[in-house]
């Protein structure tokens, strides 16, 4: 044999060799006909639980582990219109084709998704589990989740950041992390009515040189940094809402103590000492308040403008300590609870009219706190724990939902775990609430969807899908203020590190963009009365 | 033919002998074990995990295979013998492509310099804060011999060649391009005709290095390579990593110009010493002088042996000054990767080889909590040096990257919230260890939080020693998720604190000054750290009462059973170490002051007040150090300690007189007081109530 002739024996035989490969491991993930399969008579157990939910038509492929001994199990979903979808399971772990995941969606739109679950027993024989009904949902989701990504921090915390989520399938980026910014922390991200410009988010201090506490505001492709302590408010924002004209943002002020409890279940405790709300307009750079919702006597946080933009409604209660700056109140801070309260804002005046009381905390016996109302402003969603105002460490924190027309709240029960379910957004449309939940475990938080119909019914919530199915079982990070945006946050991470690196902070009005919406009196947003 | 298989056989002898050398220090001495147990505590290297998507992590930027293939290799030193053969086989194929390498350039192995990298190398694996990057090394090796043994002579193909090595080295071991791309083009240089490629090598390489060393503030992705390679700190295992990676290129173009740079070193000499000059150049070259006559066996043997005792001592010697510059460094490294597995006689032995010195805030805890566990601290406590307070301090800042300690100290006191908290800030500062996992794991099953404990548990199943571990205790979980037949889950709970004393434990204080413009108060915080002792050491009862004198605000607390544990349990731990902290409080005695005698008793009165509690701890004899302070008490205050059925024994009696005649004779003269009391009672709670805290005894 020539050596040339060897050459082309040897590429013959190594093509020979990939194409059984490739061969194998298509076959492999399919696998063949499944004959004599014997009925559990019973649903399969499966993580996550994406048994009986309602998905949205746009999201990505919802993988899952099958929790049963077995040797081999596999999946075989099918719905109304279109071939079903086989797979073989990887060691229990179900990954569907993103392309035929796509289009089994596509077709069925308002239409039943079925799942059969089969598990090939160690004698070698095969059962099959009740079969899995999920609906359809004819209403998309919005494309884009954004949230923080951090460890479950007690008081050192490392790498941090935000990151935005394609919702359509597995891609995820960050917008901004602490990486390059000596560990800065960074948080409450807020968006104007789902829109992913601007934003506004809050950066604490690192170990840069120039990091301050500051307001960053993210527009038009360009960061900057707001520093709000002034006009009255002597603290950084914490809590933000942007009104739906765009040119103002409603902010608390804070002064949160973190304690550790010494026993019992849970370790971290939050106490607010002092906390006020204040006003900052893009239009002419100056902060504002109003001894209405700064009061000396009373704890004002989470403010949240009604869909028209005229109310301010925010949380209250009374102050039960006379120091406010640094002693921790360790007999008194489980009898606060917080009410939610209103107060009127005529945005053609610009001025206040007086407070009023929404929810009590007095009828609730609970505390109430994340206000969040529903694009349309029928439904008002809330946070509601046994006391205090920082839910995501109460562990029976649950979310509460009013209906504005009836004025009439009660918990939502569909939707809530007994443990810890906190940090709600609505959806553009409506039609969709994303929340925090530990319901998995009780300490790290997940992301979890629900539908909501017009009446304010709600559906079982199931976890963000991810690629890997067994991606919840190790990821020890935990999803914080999960936000619904309508596309991606365009703003790029170099602008926001150097806005939260830069020793300056912008005064003076901030320039309207096409994102800014209307224009008001650039002359002053509002009147303190 | 014979001859030269003898040769090869010498040479092999040679090697094993050399390896084998490297392999017993490394094993007995460096111990693999530490390294893995400091570079992961520090946090230099990424933990190994099974876990699909950590491969993802690494392939996808420069540099990222090695850092994988070390993660992966630094699992191998758990086993002090299993790493020590990894370590030596990175060393032995550093040899081999060395002398691949130069074989290729100058036509010789090489050996000698072989060595001399080698024994470098095992110079750099003695120092545990730094990572031996010993695989990016190799992987640049690799790529350099592939491209002189393999490379066609054409010049297209070659440089088509020398791209695709530079390309296939930069994503392995991305900074040690510029090692590859040097010895390439030195190489490259010393072959004739490839004259205009060795140029064009020596502008990539220039243009590389440039990169690295300006392009940084540009490229953010570069700036921890940057920092990495060409930032200076001068620290011995800086200096000796990069004379190991320098020394390749400036051996190699010795090596290959050798007749050149000797001409130009006798030109130079010739213009400052020409006689000097003159004399080299009557001496005759090497080429004059003919070829060499054949040796004979018995002197090539003979050559064979003297060379190889050289190396070997050579060896010796370069092992000895190691292990003599990092001595002190192993054995603080051992007391804290004993103190880590609970292998207390190990701290107690390690710690006795510890230079006084050398006691640091650290060492000193892990000894107490040593001598605790072993039952010595009552008796041997004053055997060591004792400067620091019994209790790692809560809030120090400086102790942060110790918080896994603090963690466990915390878990053995019963004070599993502050072990959680504390455990949950070394995940936060060190990543998914697999220490911390376990750790954390354990507090929630004795938390009683399964769900939890099964996301430490889950996380720490992708360990490739751990998981095992982890398996067993999720199943565990599964069949009796309240884990009631654990015993050590149960111990831990019975010990658990019952109430929740956070506010007695950092109390607040008012501190008023008096300024011109009037009283200025100030509120702070302070650790009780007698209340953190003293509320655990019998966690069954409900908050104690407070110590005559004291104000409480803590409510009296019944005692809630919550882990069901079987009788009541008294913490031995909690009070020897409320005991030691009230032995190690200490004033000095100011004849000037009268309060200061008031105060130099406090620390005793406490000690006193608490002796009560020793029946429940169950001690039959009193501890020695504990005789030697209830008959200093005795003595100061003249009040006699009830001691119940118990009696100071007769050699502390013994010892207490002749304290005092020692103190009476050396009357005026304290400077031979403390040498005499140093030579006999250094160890004594007497001398350390004479002269207070230090390491001097």
């Amino acid at each position: 044999m020539t050596r040339r002739a060897r050459y082309i024996l040897a590429t013959v035989l190594a093509a020979a060799v990939v194409a059984a490969g490739v061969l194998a491991w298509a076959l492999g993930g399919r696998g063949g006909p499944i004959r004599d399969a014997t009925e559990a008579g019973r649903p399969a157990r499966i993580h996550p639980d994406y048994a009986g939910v309602t998905i949205p038509p746009n999201i990505a492929p919802m993988n899952f582990v099958v929790d049963e001994p077995a040797r081999e199990v596999r999946a075989r979903l099918t719905a109304g219109r279109g071939g079903a979808i086989e797979v073989k399971g990887r060691d229990g772990g179900i990954v569907i084709p993103p392309s035929a995941w796509r289009m089994m969606l596509d077709a069925n739109k308002g239409g039943e998704l079925s799942i059969d679950i089969f598990a090939r027993g160690h004698d070698g024989r095969w059962t099959h589990f009740d079969t899995v009904r999920n609906l359809i949902s004819t209403d998309a989701v919005d494309d884009v989740l954004v949230y923080r990504l951090l460890d479950p921090v007690f008081n050192i915390w490392q790498d941090m950041g935000i990151y935005q989520r394609d919702l359509r399938s597995f891609d995820e980026s960050a917008v901004v992390t602490n990486r390059n910014l000596a560990t800065a922390c960074m948080n409450c991200h807020t968006f104007n009515r789902n829109s992913p410009d601007p934003m506004v988010l809050h950066s604490r201090l690192g170990s840069g040189q120039f990091q301050g506490p500051a307001m960053i505001l993210a527009q038009g492709g360009k960061a900057a940094k707001i520093d709000t302590r002034q006009g009255g408010a002597s603290s950084p924002a914490s809590y933000i809402a942007w009104h739906p004209g765009g040119r103002l943002l409603a902010f608390s002020t804070n002064n949160l103590k973190q304690f550790f409890h010494t026993t019992g279940p849970d370790v971290r405790e939050v106490v607010d000492l002092n906390s006020d709300l204040a006003v900052y307009s893009l239009d002419t750079g100056k902060v504002s308040t109003t001894p209405k919702i700064s009061r000396p006597e009373a704890l004002e946080t989470f403010p949240m403008w009604s869909p028209k933009g005229d109310y301010l409604y925010f949380c209250s209660a009374p102050a039960l300590w006379w120091d406010r700056t640094v002693r921790i109140p360790y007999d008194k801070y489980k009898d606060v609870r917080y009410s939610v309260m209103r107060i009127k804002y005529d945005a053609a005046a610009y001025t206040w009219g007086e407070v009023e009381t929404v929810l009590s905390a007095a009828d609730t016996k609970l505390s109430a706190s994340e206000l969040r109302f529903s694009p349309d402003g029928r439904f008002l969603l809330m946070s509601m724990s046994d006391y205090g105002s920082f839910p995501i460490y109460r562990p029976g924190t649950a979310i509460w939902i009013m209906d504005m027309q009836t004025k009439k709240a009660r918990p939502v029960d569909e939707i809530n775990s007994g443990r810890c379910d906190s940090w709600h957004c609505w959806s553009s449309s409506g039609r969709w609430v994303v929340f925090s939940s530990k319901r998995d475990n009780g300490l790290l938080a997940r992301p979890y969807f629900s539908h909501v119909d017009e009446k304010g019914n709600f559906t079982k919530p199931f976890a963000l899908p991810q690629e890997d199915p067994r991606h919840y079982d190790r990821f020890l990070l935990t999803y914080n203020l999960p936000e619904l945006v309508t596309g991606r946050v365009t703003v790029g991470r170099k602008a926001l590190e150097d806005a939260i690196n830069t020793p300056q902070a912008v005064t003076g009005a901030t320039p309207r963009t096409a994102a800014s919406g209307p224009a008001q009196s650039s002359e002053g947003p509002w009147k303190a009365n | 033919m014979a001859g030269q298989i003898e040769r090869r056989a010498l040479v092999a002898f040679r090697d094993g002998l050399f390896f084998a050398a490297v392999f017993i220090y490394t094993w007995l001495e460096i111990d693999p074990r530490l390294l893995h147990h400091c570079l992961l505590s520090q946090w230099v290297c990424p933990t190994f995990s099974l876990a699909p998507g950590f491969l993802g992590r690494f392939i996808n930027h420069p540099g990222g295979p090695a850092e994988y293939l070390t993660a992966l290799l630094l699992q191998s030193y758990y086993l002090a013998a299993l790493g020590a053969g990894v370590i030596t086989l990175q060393i032995a194929l550093v040899c081999l492509l060395t002398r691949a390498y130069f074989k290729a350039l100058t036509g010789a192995a090489e050996s000698v310099l072989s060595y001399l990298i080698a024994m470098a190398l095992v110079a750099v694996y003695n120092d545990y804060d730094h990572l031996a990057p010993t695989v990016y090394f190799l992987a640049a090796l690799a790529g350099t011999t592939l491209y002189v043994k393999a490379a066609p002579r054409n010049l297209l193909l070659r440089t088509a060649v020398l791209l695709l090595v530079m390309a296939a080295v930069w994503y392995v071991a991305s900074g040690m391009i510029v090692l590859c791309a040097s010895l390439c083009v030195v190489y490259d240089i010393s072959r004739k005709g490839r004259r205009a490629q060795a140029i064009a090598g020596v502008v990539a390489v220039a243009a590389v290095a440039a990169l690295y060393a300006f392009g940084a503030g540009r490229w953010p992705g570069l700036a921890a390579e940057r920092r990495e390679w060409f930032d200076f700190e001068w620290a011995l295992w800086w200096v000796l990593w990069r004379c190991v990676v320098l020394f390749f290129p400036v051996a190699a173009v010795v090596a290959a110009f050798r007749e050149q740079i000797g001409r130009g070193v006798r030109k130079f000499l010739g213009l400052l010493w020409p006689r000097l000059a003159e004399a080299m150049a009557q001496r005759p070259s090497r080429h004059d002088a003919g070829p060499k006559p054949q040796k004979k066996p018995w002197e090539r043997r003979f050559e064979w042996v003297v060379k190889t005792a050289f190396l070997m001592m050579a060896v010796g010697a370069v092992f000895l000054g190691a292990s003599h510059k990092y001595g002190q460094q192993r054995r603080a490294v051992q007391i804290d990767y004993f103190a880590t597995r609970g292998q207390w006689r190990n701290v107690l032995a390690a710690a006795e080889a510890l230079p006084e010195g050398e006691y640091t805030y650290l060492v000193a805890h892990d000894v107490n909590m040593a001598l605790a566990r072993t039952g010595r601290l009552g008796d041997d406590m004053f055997k060591y040096p004792q400067k620091f307070p019994m209790l790692l301090e809560y809030k120090n800042v400086a102790l942060w990257a110790h918080m896994y300690k603090l963690a466990d100290t915390f878990l053995a006191l019963g004070r599993i919230n502050d072990a959680e908290h504390c455990a949950h800030e070394a995940l936060v500062m060190f990543g998914p260890q697999p220490e911390i996992l376990q750790f954390l794991a354990f507090i929630k099953m004795v938390k009683s939080q399964p769900d939890q404990a099964r996301v430490f548990l889950n996380a720490l199943s992708y360990d490739l020693v751990h998981g095992g571990w982890a398996s067993d205790r999720l199943r565990e979980l599964a069949d009796d998720p309240s884990l009631s037949s654990d015993a050590g889950v149960q111990e831990a709970r019975a010990r658990m604190l019952r109430w929740d004393d956070v506010a007695e434990v950092f109390p607040y204080r008012v501190s008023v000054t008096e300024t011109a413009g009037g009283r200025q108060e100030t509120v702070s915080t302070v650790t009780s750290y007698e209340t953190v002792l003293r509320d655990v050491i019998r966690p069954e009862e409900g908050a104690p009462q407070t110590q005559p004198g004291e104000p409480s605000t803590k409510p009296a607390a019944p005692a809630t059973r919550t882990g069901g544990s079987p009788k009541p349990v008294v913490n031995r731990l909690a009070f020897e170490y409320l005991m030691a902290m009230h032995l190690l409080y200490w004033a000095p005695m100011d004849p000037r002051n009268p309060a200061s005698a008031l105060l130099r008793m406090e620390g005793l009165e406490r000690f006193i007040n608490n002796i009560r509690l020793w029946d429940a701890v169950g001690y039959r004899e009193i501890p020695r150090h504990y005789e030697e302070a209830i008959l200093v008490y005795e003595d100061e205050t003249g009040v006699g300690v009830d001691l119940g059925k118990r009696q100071i024994s007769p050699g502390t009696m013994a010892r207490f007189e002749k304290y005092k005649e020692m103190v009476y004779r050396h009357r005026g003269n304290p400077a031979a007081a403390f040498q005499e009391m140093a030579a006999s009672m250094a160890d004594t709670f007497f001398f350390y109530w004479t002269y207070g805290p230090g390491v001097y005894k």
